[in-house]
């Protein structure tokens, strides 16, 4: 073949391929049609015909024939001469699938096994609306028809090869001819063929693999409508004119004229990239088409009814996205129907319509492109969800007793949450999910998904518009200019001067920002790329002063000129204490951090470059830009710095927890507690039953008794305990010149905790967060007026300072084998109790409520004591009380209340319940007293 | 090592990196041009110290004397940069000063000892006399790839 007959071989793909992108469409809009549209069939006619005449001039025969016999079928369905049914659309679509599949394998097209088909066509126009197999199925039953029509079409590609014919010329209309079989090729070619398209009728949604086949061959050339074409010459065109006009100004020196020449260059600039970006935009309708059939198939094969509705199908993307989104959405669509949407008798006892709804819609969001795949199917059981992590080791228990249902679900995006062969194992949703949000994120998509058990799921993917010019943020950090995609900005945030110390505040080392009762943790850019190893104290507002020394050692600054010095002085100027402070709040998939900056620029579209090979392990990077100065920016992948920062995702739900635990409007018990200042900023909470008093002294009282401080106190000798070393880093301040002392009991002795400064006393009535800030000396967190407060473990900070003093006062534990049931709901209070009568030697039992204690009561009746709260949900503490009461086998059984409120009123409701006595929760003296004392084995009678 | 010297007759740009001089065929230089700014990044590779933009490409600056573990010496000023292409990308040498280009014949090239300098020889191909001092042959390969040791 030469050059020429190439060129037209290549166009007349290109054209086929256009035209058969279409059919597919029209042939299903055909099927669901109720008479006869006679322009849908001409416009499929044609295309085969064309089709048909290119195939015959370059003597693909194969090709010819079957084009050919599917046109004699449109022929007489376009004179009305045939109905179609489900059955004949369906074989024209497998017709269509597989021209299209030789139009992609031209060379190869003539050893295509095409007999399968042209028989059922022969079938159909001999009259057979199905072949004999199929009668007994009514091609239009939608709940089996379609399953039932792809295994006829098995059998029938099962047949043996017919014999050969004669080949037919393009005149021949003989609809009944078969094709000839070469002699030349090896016999077993074509039968592979034919378990390859037996295949492909088996799982029509392995249909997708051909059109990404075609999509990929496509891929280096693309059609620009003539316009558009124009369009760019006038353009360029302008460009030369204006550069001639900047040449002329810059070599006059005028600037009356330069002025307006760099205006002109700058809006032609813009327009020509939006013009040359639009080439490369395709309608998303090329991915959402496929869905139809992919739809039709499936639903069929499934025995579900389901409405597909495309809508936004004319929003644009770039090409590589548009080619990159085929598979990722195809997952999500049939993830949908598999495993969403119900069966019709499903759906109906669920007081839902028989139709199931599939919904694809694309719209602008923000600059950006949003793909949702909705259904109204079953949605997702957060239970089933929560089991398969646990049961996966991908998060634990406590871990999932932390997130909300949202973030539960969430979890199907985790690598290795799900694996093939356990399909069926889960809902069923989730499979392969993390390859569809890889998938997405290659091409800087973002998916989140949403769903109500019993209503629907629904997945909405984020999507720049491009790829190759992506709008962004521009921060500056230090010295240093970073580009943050818009994509994955959820916000910005400023936070004045005088608000800086409130709403940032550093727990456990985790710097976090206060946002509408969320806490967002905090990442400073500068601890990790080296930037300098400085960073600003977020609580104090200082700014620790290393920044010299590391700016002598590194080489490039030798370089650095009066001005740049300049610039970082006045940075630090910028960080003193009474500056306000920048922070862009980011999104990597579901988990969101703050990234605090010096100072933030303005929004720019940047260009994306690629980094070099060093940067390979940096996923902090995702490419570079250059700016308007010509200077370099590097571009942050959220996500990267986030793994950098050693944030794991599941932290995420430390922020959402709060507001879980209030939306659940759980009963909580309100507990007063003492709120003592250590340091500037640094606050903690103690229990005020545990305090006996407290005392203010001048710093000049302070003795030395051994390696302890201690004070003169009521003519005794006072011990005092800092935090300073124990809990806190820093020195307890005394610059006032006086202190306080939080005096507490612990065995007979008094121990005083000494504090900066009392704050407040509060009523408490959230829960207590006892996982994110827990460690030795530290009970728990928990926010009082929008700060974070460390609840103090009093005699956990005693025990650090000085073990064996502590053991000395309280005495060492001597295990007793007897069993307490400790009823709490509070997951703080319960462990908090349940550890220290664990350590006093007893053995521990836990109930979350009244219900839940009866029925452990009932299994363990080992049980010698019982320990309950009386604010509870489904049964509270004295309903519990009274149940217990009532049964006969449990006379004489202890019961104490715990409570962290006391008052004569609730006491006396206690004990006419038949509580035996009333205890303080935190209170560990009393408590471990109470069950030494009340505790003894019981005697197991009925 | 024989086979690492040079069999044939060599141009050569002669460049400073701390003490050392080090010479790179010229077939081998894309480029030489005075530092620009540097903008610098955080990498796994302590030696990498930024990057720059050429024309509008993004290229990574490697620092020599860093990547040689060379002794800093604040009297050298890092001004050139000599950009080389390297596998599919092009990389900015970060040099001290840009010395000579000379002609040499495979004569003149003899193997590398232990150290050069105080630079450990694997960055090194061969060695070649220039009048009256040496100079050491750079080893893109050695220097460059970052899954070499």
């Amino acid at each position: 073949m030469d050059d020429m007959d190439e060129e037209v071989l290549q166009l007349f793909v290109e054209e086929s391929r256009e035209h058969l992108a279409g059919i597919e469409d029209d042939l299903l809009a055909m099927e669901s049609m109720d008479g006869l549209d006679e322009d849908l069939v001409n416009r499929v006619f044609r295309t085969l015909h064309t089709i048909k005449g290119g195939a015959g001039f370059f003597d693909l025969i194969k090709l010819q024939n079957l084009a050919h016999s599917m046109e004699n079928l449109l022929d007489l369905i376009r004179k009305d001469e045939l109905e179609t049914t489900k059955f004949i659309v369906s074989s024209l679509l497998a017709g269509a699938d597989t021209v299209a599949s030789m139009v992609d394998n031209l060379e190869a097209s003539n050893d295509y096994d095409i007999s399968d088909h042209l028989a059922v066509f022969d079938g159909i126009l001999k009259g057979d609306t199905a072949p004999e197999e199929a009668v007994p199925v009514a091609s239009d039953d939608a709940v089996t028809g379609t399953g039932e029509e792809q295994k006829v079409e098995l059998e029938v590609s099962a047949e043996p090869e017919p014999a050969s014919a004669e080949p037919i010329s393009v005149e021949d209309n003989s609809p009944t001819e078969e094709p000839k079989v070469s002699t030349s090729e090896p016999k077993v070619e074509p039968a592979a063929k034919a378990v390859v398209e037996a295949d492909k009728a088996k799982a029509p949604a392995a249909q997708a693999a051909p059109t990404k086949a075609a999509a990929s061959t496509g891929d280096q050339s693309i059609r620009v409508h003539l316009s558009l074409l124009d369009r760019l010459m006038e353009l360029a065109g302008e460009l030369v004119l204006t550069r001639n006009a900047l040449i002329q100004s810059v070599e006059t020196g005028d600037p009356a004229l330069l002025q307006p020449a760099a205006k002109k260059v700058d809006a032609i600039t813009s327009q020509l990239q939006r013009a040359i970006m639009s080439t490369r935009m395709q309608t998303i309708d090329i991915v959402f088409s496929k869905f139809r059939r992919i739809v039709r198939d499936l639903s069929g094969q499934l025995g579900k009814q389901i409405n597909l509705e495309i809508l936004g199908e004319d929003v644009e993307l770039d090409k590589t996205i548009i080619e990159a989104l085929g598979d990722p959405l195809t997952h999500l669509v049939r993830n949908s129907i598999d495993h969403g949407l119900e069966i019709p008798a499903e759906r109906k006892a669920a007081g839902k319509p028989p139709f199931g709804q599939l919904r694809l819609h694309a719209f602008h969001e923000g600059g950006q492109v949003v793909i949702e795949v909705s259904d109204n199917g079953a949605g997702i059981d957060p239970q089933r969800i929560a089991n398969k992590a646990i049961e996966k080791g991908m998060a634990s228990e406590e871990e999932i007793a932390r997130m909300n249902e949202k973030d539960i679900v969430r979890l199907i995006f985790q690598p290795g949450f799900s694996t093939a062969e356990e399909v069926t194992d889960i809902s069923g949703r989730g499979v392969g999910m993390d390859v569809v949000r890889q998938n997405l994120a290659k091409v800087g998509g973002v998916a989140d998904i949403e769903s109500v058990l019993g209503k629907g799921t629904t997945i909405r993917v984020k999507l720049p518009l491009t790829l190759a010019i992506i709008p962004s943020v521009l921060v500056g950090i230090s010295t240093e200019n970073f580009a943050i995609p818009q994509v994955n900005v959820v916000e910005m945030v400023g936070v004045a001067p005088d608000e800086v110390k409130s709403r940032i505040q550093h727990v456990g080392g985790v710097a976090m920002l206060r946002l509408r009762g969320e806490l967002v943790p905090l990442i400073e850019l500068s601890d990790y790329f080296g930037i300098n190893q400085t960073y600003r104290d977020m609580e104090t507002g200082t700014l620790n002063n290393e920044r010299r020394d590391l700016l002598a050692d590194r080489r490039e600054n030798d370089e650095l000129d009066e001005e740049k010095i300049n610039a970082r002085q006045g940075l630090e100027r910028r960080e003193s204490a009474d500056s306000s402070v920048n922070i862009v709040i980011v999104a990597a998939g579901a988990f969101k951090y703050g990234i605090r900056v010096d100072e933030l620029h303005e929004s720019a579209e940047i260009v994306v470059k690629p980094l070099g090979m060093h940067f390979r392990g940096s996923d902090e990077f995702s490419g570079a830009t250059i700016l308007g100065d010509g200077t370099v920016a590097l571009i942050l992948d959220v996500d990267g710095v986030r793994k950098l920062s050693g944030a794991s995702e599941s932290q995420q739900t430390e922020s959402d927890m709060r507001t879980r635990d209030s939306e659940e409007s759980r009963d909580i018990d309100s507990c007063s507690i003492l709120i003592i200042q250590h340091a500037e900023d640094e606050v903690y909470a103690v229990p005020l039953q545990l305090v006996a008093r407290i005392e203010r002294f001048s710093t000049s009282d302070l003795q030395d008794v051994g390696d302890r401080k201690a004070i003169s106190y009521r003519g005794g000798i006072l011990p005092l305990l800092s935090l300073e070393g124990i809990v806190s880093s820093q020195t307890l301040d005394v610059s006032a010149g006086e202190f306080y002392v939080i005096v507490y009991t612990v065995g007979n002795e008094e121990i005083g905790l000494m504090a900066s400064d009392i704050r407040d006393i509060v009523d408490y009535k959230d829960t207590i967060d006892n996982r994110t800030h827990k460690r030795a000396g530290i009970a728990g967190s928990m926010i009082v007026n929008g700060e974070i407060l460390q609840f103090l473990d009093l005699y956990g900070i005693l025990e650090l300072d000085d073990p064996e003093w502590t053991e000395h006062l309280i005495g060492g534990s001597e295990d007793t084998d007897l069993t307490i049931l400790l009823v709490e709901d509070s997951p703080f209070f319960q462990s908090q109790m349940k550890k220290e009568i664990e350590a006093a030697g007893f053995v521990v039992l836990t109930a979350d409520d009244g219900l839940l204690g009866l029925e452990v009561l009932r299994t363990h009746p080992e049980i010698s004591m019982v320990l309950t709260d009386i604010e509870m949900p489904n049964m509270n503490g004295l309903e519990m009380v009274r149940e217990i009461r009532a049964k006969s086998e449990y006379a004489g059984l202890p019961l104490v209340a715990v409570t962290s409120l006391a008052g004569a009123a609730a006491e006396q409701k206690g004990i006419d319940a038949g509580v035996d006595e009333y205890q303080i929760k935190l209170d560990r003296e009393q408590l471990v007293d109470v069950c030494r004392r009340l505790a003894k084995p019981r005697a197991v009678n009925a | 090592m024989s086979e690492d010297l040079f069999l044939e007759d060599t141009e050569i740009i002669v460049f400073r990196v701390g003490d050392i001089t080090i010479g790179l065929p010229i077939t081998e230089v894309r480029e030489i041009f005075k530092s620009p700014t540097i903008t610098p990044v955080h990498t796994a590779y302590s030696y990498v110290n930024g990057v720059i933009n050429l024309r509008g490409s993004i290229v990574t600056i490697v620092d020599l004397s860093k990547r040689m573990s060379l002794p800093v010496n604040q009297k050298m000023k890092a001004v050139h940069i000599v950009l080389v292409e390297f596998g599919e990308e092009l990389i900015g040498l970060l040099v001290d000063g840009i010395e000579d280009s000379v002609f040499a014949s495979s004569d003149d090239f003899f193997p590398v000892p232990a150290t050069v300098n105080g630079a450990d020889s694997n960055y090194f191909r061969a060695l070649f006399r220039r009048d009256e001092d040496l100079v050491a042959m750079l080893d893109l390969e050695n220097t460059l790839d970052t899954e070499a040791a």
